[in-house]
């Protein structure tokens, strides 16, 4: 009981405290939700798109080396997003590793949606490449097995038998990674700025807005808090759809 | 991995039943056939056409074969007929026809029998116009009252497909049902291959005498009779010596409550029942270590039952022995 109230109360304050209609009058809080929800889509969209073939190689194959791969690409999920964000710079920054290459190639970053993409990217991608290669773990080598017996090859067992029964899996997963998007705060601020209208995200707009314009900080937070708790619903559904799918057919 | 020696040759006059004991490598000589699992040396041909050998791995989506999984690994996300069409190259609609699964056309796998799911994984096999089809323990995922039937059929679809077909399997009467020949796999080593008949009739090892549901006692041999470890002397017909197994078939022996008027060619073993197994109209009674297969109708006469005292009988002519 302890405990529900304690991790309940906040969001209940948040609530009593906030005048949604008020707060998103301010253009500052509508423009950041507009930018979170753009940027997380797209890092959505990267993440799925690079992150699923990542995945299914990494449940699926063994090869040498493949503990140290795993390992870094978990190491995101266990850094400081402020961290990831000062990597972020180090490495694609003006000044950064690959700085010179990107200006030449007329790609500066640092400061743009671009570069709040990566940063969204960098620290939700492994989880989601982490839930994604769990559910495909989940999935009977048998049926990848008969679906290579069947004259499938790689591209068509990964397409057609692997990704639709592990969908639930990797729904769930996808829904994880992209709220993990929408409430970047640390590497995004590093990385791409706070500038409004530009990339100055939900998150970001919450924390100066504490200072500036509390009404549209509240009314920005119970905006996240809706989003957080239909992505924890979605995922429940779809755990619960899949359940059945893992168990014996 | 344990060592393979296998030199399994398939023809296409009937299907070939692979058996022997669970971890003698039954299921890996499918999956190495199929190229799921790669061999580290060694030739698979299939119609003049090598799989795999010197220089040559022919990946498992290359391979015309048809494979069956134990547990039939049917797609969940699709239809029976999207199962069958999966890797279908000649049409769909005969095979579903042909396998009786054409009114299940659009339901998914999850809502079916285990008979009928069967029914499906074969046909998605068989659909693929396969060059060899492997079977992994087809009838085991079903239960005992539908295995007989499903097991007749699929003996049936495999006689008329013509396909040469591997099928592996722990059980002796399904390798009698589903297969013309059975090699027996002992150690990853074929120690016997030959009909049903055959290994009932000349069983090479006391493990193929035990899985063709043999009785085995053990004992040494002296002339034309065995003294058993019990002390029980069982008569031959033909002379043997040395460390033996004798063998002998359940439904050679007939129970009495009395031993018989003594005559030098029966054999008697006198003990309590033990156990009474009814299966159909027989019944299967363990005495002594021995089990008899009886008619219903004399189990009821004797009144056979666990603890009551019975002389097994059977005739010298019908005791053979295998070295051990």
């Amino acid at each position: 009981m302890l405990v529900v109230g304690f991790l309940v109360l906040p969001l209940v304050g948040i609530f009593v405290h906030a005048d949604l209609a008020r707060g998103l009058r301010s253009s500052a809080a509508r423009s950041a939700l507009g930018i979170t929800l753009e940027t997380s889509t797209v890092a959505l969209v990267a993440m799925v798109l690079l992150g699923t073939p990542t995945a299914y190689l990494m449940a699926t194959r063994e090869f040498r080396g493949k503990a140290l791969v795993a390992t870094l690409l978990e190491l995101p999920l266990v850094l400081p997003p402020a961290v990831a964000g000062i990597g972020l710079l180090t490495a694609f920054g003006r000044n950064g590793l690959l700085g010179a290459q990107l200006h030449w190639l007329g790609l500066d970053l640092p400061f743009t949606q671009a570069a709040v993409v990566m940063a969204m990217s960098f620290v939700a991608g492994p989880l989601y490449v982490r839930q994604a290669g769990s559910a495909f773990a989940a999935v009977d080598r048998d049926l990848l097995a008969a679906a290579r017996t069947l004259g499938a090859g790689t591209a068509r067992v990964f397409l057609r038998v692997a990704v639709p029964v592990a969908a639930p899996g990797l729904g769930a997963g996808a829904a994880l990674g992209w709220s993990r998007a929408v409430g970047e705060f640390g590497a995004t601020i590093l990385f791409a700025g706070s500038l409004q209208g530009v990339t100055q995200t939900a998150p970001i707009a919450i924390y100066l807005g504490f200072e500036q314009d509390f009404n549209a900080a509240l009314a920005l937070a119970a905006v996240l808090i809706a989003i957080s708790a239909a992505v924890l619903l979605a995922v429940r559904l779809l755990v619960a759809k899949g359940a059945p799918r893992f168990g014996p057919a | 991995m344990r060592d393979f020696a296998l030199a399994v040759e398939i023809s296409t006059d009937g299907p070939l039943a692979v058996v022997g004991p669970s971890g003698a490598g039954k299921s890996t000589i499918l999956r190495l056939v199929a190229g799921l699992l790669t061999p580290t040396h060694g030739q698979i041909e299939c119609r003049g056409r090598t799989w795999f050998g010197p220089g040559v791995d022919l990946p498992v989506e290359r391979r015309p074969l048809g494979f069956v999984f134990q547990d039939y690994a049917l797609f969940p996300h699709m239809t029976v007929r999207g199962n069958v069409a999966f890797g279908a190259r000649r049409p769909v609609e005969p095979v579903l026809d042909r396998m009786r699964i054409a009114q299940l056309a659009d339901q998914r796998p999850g809502r079916l029998s285990g008979g009928e799911r069967q029914r499906v994984a074969v046909g998605r096999a068989v659909a693929r116009d396969p060059d060899l089809l492997l079977l992994d323990e087809p009838l085991s995922a079903l239960d005992p009252s539908t295995r007989d039937a499903v097991g007749a059929e699929l003996a049936s679809v495999l006689r008329e497909t013509g396909v040469p077909a591997l099928v592996v399997t722990h059980s002796f009467e399904e390798a009698a049902t589903l297969a013309s020949r059975i090699a027996v796999l002992e150690l990853g080593t074929i120690t016997q291959t030959g009909s049903a008949e055959d290994l009932l009739a000349d069983p090479a090892t006391p493990f193929v005498a035990r899985f063709a549901g043999l009785n085995h006692l053990l004992g040494v041999a002296q002339g034309s009779e065995v003294v058993l470890e019990s002390g029980a002397r069982v008569r031959l017909a033909e002379p043997a010596s040395g460390a033996v197994a004798v063998l002998v078939a359940p439904w050679e022996i007939t129970l009495a409550l009395a031993q018989p008027h003594s005559e030098s060619a029966l054999n008697h073993i006198a003990g309590s029942v033990e156990r009474v197994v009814r299966i159909g109209n027989r019944a299967r009674v363990t005495v002594a270590g021995l089990t008899a297969e009886v008619t219903q109708e004399s189990a009821s006469r004797l009144g056979l039952r666990p603890g009551l005292d019975v002389v097994a009988t059977w005739k010298a002519t019908s005791t053979r022995t295998v070295a051990r």
